[in-house]
């Protein structure tokens, strides 16, 4: 050890030598080098065994509701762990998601939407992915949403690792587990172990702080409490769309604000939980969407959601473990419009635009291995939408346009069985049977090959079906001469078919392939209805793709990592035509480096879209971006410190832009231009 | 019962180990091989078998026990795979607590006694042999899932891209071992299902 010491200190006299040399070196270094590496393990004390030491094949518990390898999970899985969030200065769980292969993102500057495979509505309000959070369902019961950016519900510090499983997972979860199934993992009291507190400034004048109290007392129980804010300003922008006199030649400012608050509170011992989570976020309208007023700052919308949670799981026996969850989650919206009055001389008109809803509900699982070569999952959900209100109305003079009281619920029932066939081959079979509300049942069946042909190769073959069911704002939103209702919708249907293989090189070299082919049925899209010329979700048809995702991840022994992907994927709607925003090709790249100097590493994230057709038949362009970030990573002394540049060469582009009928000539949304962020974290 | 040495009680907190090639590259290339923090995926066995080593530093065995055996008696029964392998390759490791590391296959439960350990690889007849043991002073090490629910001592587990342990006190506390509490601060703590059957 002294030796090593020795030489990085003379090395370090020659810094501009050196970080050329590291570079050469690591493209040299090769999997070879793992004996030596194991060696050192018995040598690590255990607490930094655990805290570094990493398996090449994690554990993921959401793809078939039981923990399972990534490798004999019969579905295309990733694993983003704590380290990786900081690695890459992740800020939201949409860019954690943007990394993944397969997924991209469009940002309508109010929400980010999660595009999957070629296919991502611009209209859409990601209800085709279901976001678990330690399991928990927290889609909403009004738009069916995944809130994936500043309103999502954790802060992002919190999480211990998102489990990110493409492709349908109705078989075990029901409705809106088309594209995939996101399950977020908090951090335990036991690892975050005493008061951690993180403030970062960015772009913008952003401010964020956070203070979160985690321990795992004496007595076994495991505590976690955070409270987190964030502040910003917002960026001064311009809107082509809007480039006349009367609107400041399409220049806003004050009016791209973001702010949020999340409190998340969890209590655990003996195999039961008590959570408590919530967050609000209240975000500018800049864009002016809905036809609103553009460049008024008191455009804007409150996003907040809460839930409850107690969850027990218990083992029964060395084969049988038995868990049950109750839940209660609440869901606001509230946007605020500022319209034009109806001549020149009237005041504005101020107009609330709103929904709430409110849930509960229930769940028992069994996971029992009930022969050596088989393992069964199976359960029952249900979950009553007690109160669903959408509601619309002008402030001043009072008018109603909408005030639509429903409640509904949902039912179902799933088992899954995994059968070992061999000790090389393992066939999954399951199926899921779900009533939501007065609909008839939807059956969703699920069967998984996985095979290994070696000890470095692994084999996937899957057939999913998964649906979607129309939900409240779908079937029941009205405004007056823009948007009328439809309660004739019939659910969304999904089959897709997938084959992959993984095969390892040496031991630090993955190479991935997916391919797949996904059909659409029934598909759920807001039309302009031919009879009324008003706007109506409807179902039109279908869509299909085919696609192909090529991974290649290489780690070296020292910490360095390069991760780069290729996603081609070909989508046609009913017509025949390209969806839009569907890009033909999306590569990444995700690459961290230890540096010489003071525990120093530095992860670089890219991305690469092609061009996108939006729905006004124009094309936004292709694009790459570059982020940096800088991380001095958690350390003896209790801080850790990054420096991120986001869009480093600060790239133009845009994503396509949902139809509007409020703002008909736009068809982009441009986003942001280079921005930062630094940070720091202190443990005591 | 035994005091632990001093170094397994203070906080754990090594300096990053230097690979083999990372010395060698630091010749070559200038190359200080300093951040490990975010090393490279371990081999998985070799993993679960330098925990086993490690369990060692943070046990006491009942005095007579200890005393009287000059070597760490590591027996392992169950699946002959990789985990066995890997603890097998134990024994050229260096001395823990003063005493070299011998490892043992071991074919009947009658003979586990007088082992410190006793490694059950998968999940095949593990319930058998935790019961065989289970008033002896043996820490129990398994890897099945369900390990020290159901009767074990310390089971292994896989949590995300990490290896982690749990911990059954109870059955610890049977078998006549004392745990550290540090040890015990790592692990999940899990209760003992096995109990209301066996009593």
């Amino acid at each position: 050890m002294n030796a090593v010491i020795e030489v990085s200190r003379r090395a370090s006299a020659e810094p501009g030598w050196r970080s050329r040399a590291c570079l050469i070196a690591l493209l040299l270094v090769t999997a070879n080098q793992s004996a030596a590496a194991d060696a050192e393990l018995t040598e690590m004390p255990l607490e930094q065994l655990m805290s570094e030491a990493k398996l090449r094949d994690a554990s993921i518990a959401s793809a078939s509701r039981f923990n399972q390898r990534v490798s004999t999970t019969p579905s295309a899985v990733t694993v983003i762990t704590h380290d990786d969030i900081q690695q890459y200065g992740w800020r939201t769980v949409a860019e954690v998601l943007r990394s993944v292969p397969g997924f991209y993102l469009h940002s309508d500057r109010s929400y980010d939407y999660l595009g999957a495979r070629g296919f991502a509505r611009p209209e859409d309000y990601n209800s085709r992915v279901l976001l678990l959070i330690d399991g928990q369902r927290t889609n909403d019961a009004i738009y069916d949403m995944a809130y994936l950016g500043s309103e999502q519900l954790i802060d992002l510090d919190l999480v211990d690792r998102i489990e990110v499983v493409r492709g349908p997972g109705s078989s075990v979860y029901g409705g809106n587990a088309l594209f995939g199934t996101i399950n977020i993992v908090t951090r335990t009291g036991q690892q975050i172990d005493g008061i951690e507190v993180g403030t970062s400034y960015s772009s913008f004048d952003t401010f964020y702080g956070r203070a979160t109290y985690g321990k795992r007392l004496d007595n076994g129980a495991d505590i976690v409490a955070s409270v987190s804010g964030m502040d910003s300003q917002g960026p001064d922008l311009r809107f082509p769309e809007f480039n006349a006199p009367e609107t400041n030649y399409g220049r806003t400012s004050d009016t791209a604000f973001d702010r949020n608050s999340r409190l998340y509170a969890r209590l655990s011992q003996d195999g039961l939980s008590l959570t408590a989570a919530a967050s609000q976020r209240e975000n500018g309208n800049p864009g002016a969407t809905f036809g609103v007023l553009f460049g008024d700052p008191a455009n804007r919308q409150t996003d907040s959601q809460a839930y409850l949670s107690v969850n027990y799981t218990r083992r029964v026996s060395a084969d049988s473990e038995v868990s049950g969850r109750l839940f209660w989650g609440a869901y606001s919206y509230d946007g605020r419009g500022v319209y034009a009055g109806a001549t020149i001389d009237d005041p504005p008109v101020r107009n609330r635009d709103r929904a709430e809803a409110n849930w509960w509900g229930s769940e028992l699982k069994l996971i029992t291995a009930w022969s050596a070569r088989n393992k069964l999952v199976s359960g029952v959900e249900y979950q009553s939408n007690y109160r669903q209100r959408q509601w619309n109305y002008d402030l001043n003079p009072y008018q109603s346009y909408l005030d639509d009281l429903r409640h509904s619920d949902r039912s179902g029932l799933y088992a899954q069985n995994d059968f070992q066939w061999t000790d090389s081959l393992k066939i999954s079979l399951g199926a899921r049977y779900d009533k939501v509300g007065t609909a008839s049942g939807e059956l969703s069946p699920r069967l998984g090959l996985v095979f290994r042909s070696s000890e470095q190769t692994g084999w996937k073959l899957l057939y999913g079906s998964a649906f979607r069911p129309a939900n409240v704002y779908e079937k029941f939103y009205t405004f007056p001469e823009t948007q009328i209702a439809n309660d004739q919708l019939k659910p969304e249907k999904l089959t897709t078919w997938e084959a992959g293989v993984d095969h390892y090189l040496g031991r630090n070299t993955r190479l991935a392939a997916t391919t797949y082919y996904y059909r659409m049925d029934q598909l759920i899209e807001q039309i302009t209805d031919t009879e009324s010329g008003l706007l109506k979700h409807q179902n039109t048809g279908n869509a299909r793709a085919q696609g192909l995702e090529l991974e290649a991840d290489q780690q070296w022994d020292n910490g360095a990592r390069l991760r780069l992907s290729l996603d081609v994927s070909k989508t046609e709607n009913a017509q025949g035509e390209q969806l839009s925003n569907s890009p033909h090709v999306v590569g990444k790249l995700l690459g961290s480096l230890p540096l010489p100097w003071m525990g120093l590493r530095l992860g670089t994230e890219g991305q690469w879209l092609s061009s996108r057709k939006t729905d006004a038949g124009t094309d936004v362009a292709s694009y790459g971006v570059v982020n940096l970030t800088l991380l001095r990573p958690m350390a003896k002394d209790g801080w850790q410190f990054s420096a991120s540049l986001f869009n480093l060469f600060d790239k133009k582009f845009a994503d396509p832009a949902a139809p509007d009928v409020g703002v008909p000539m736009r068809s982009q949304f441009e986003q942001d231009g280079r921005t930062f962020r630094i940070k720091a974290i202190h443990r005591f | 019962m035994r005091k632990l040495p001093p170094d397994a009680r203070s906080t754990v907190t090594g300096r990053c180990r230097t690979p083999l090639l990372a010395v060698a590259l630091a010749l070559v290339a200038g190359w200080p091989g300093q951040a490990c923090a975010q090393s490279a995926p371990a081999e998985e066995n070799t993993l679960k078998a330098a925990f086993v080593y490690n369990f060692a530093k943070y046990t006491d065995w009942p005095d007579e026990l200890w005393s009287r055996s000059p070597t760490l008696r590591v027996c392992t029964v169950g699946e002959r795979g990789g985990f066995a392998q890997a603890v097998a390759a134990l024994a050229n490791k260096p001395a823990v607590r003063g005493k070299e590391v011998e490892v043992r296959q071991l074919a009947r439960p009658e003979e586990a006694s007088g082992c410190h350990f006793l490694v059950v690889a998968g999940r095949a007849r593990m319930a058998e042999w935790t019961r065989a043991v289970r008033l002896a002073p043996v820490l129990t090490v398994g890897d099945a899932e369900g390990f020290a629910t159901s009767g074990g001592i310390i089971g292994l587990y896989a949590e995300g891209d990490r290896l982690r342990f749990e911990i059954n006190q109870e059955a610890a506390q049977r078998a006549g071992l004392k745990l550290s509490s540090q040890l015990l601060k790592l692990a999940r703590l899990v209760k003992d299902e096995s109990s209301a059957s066996q009593r």
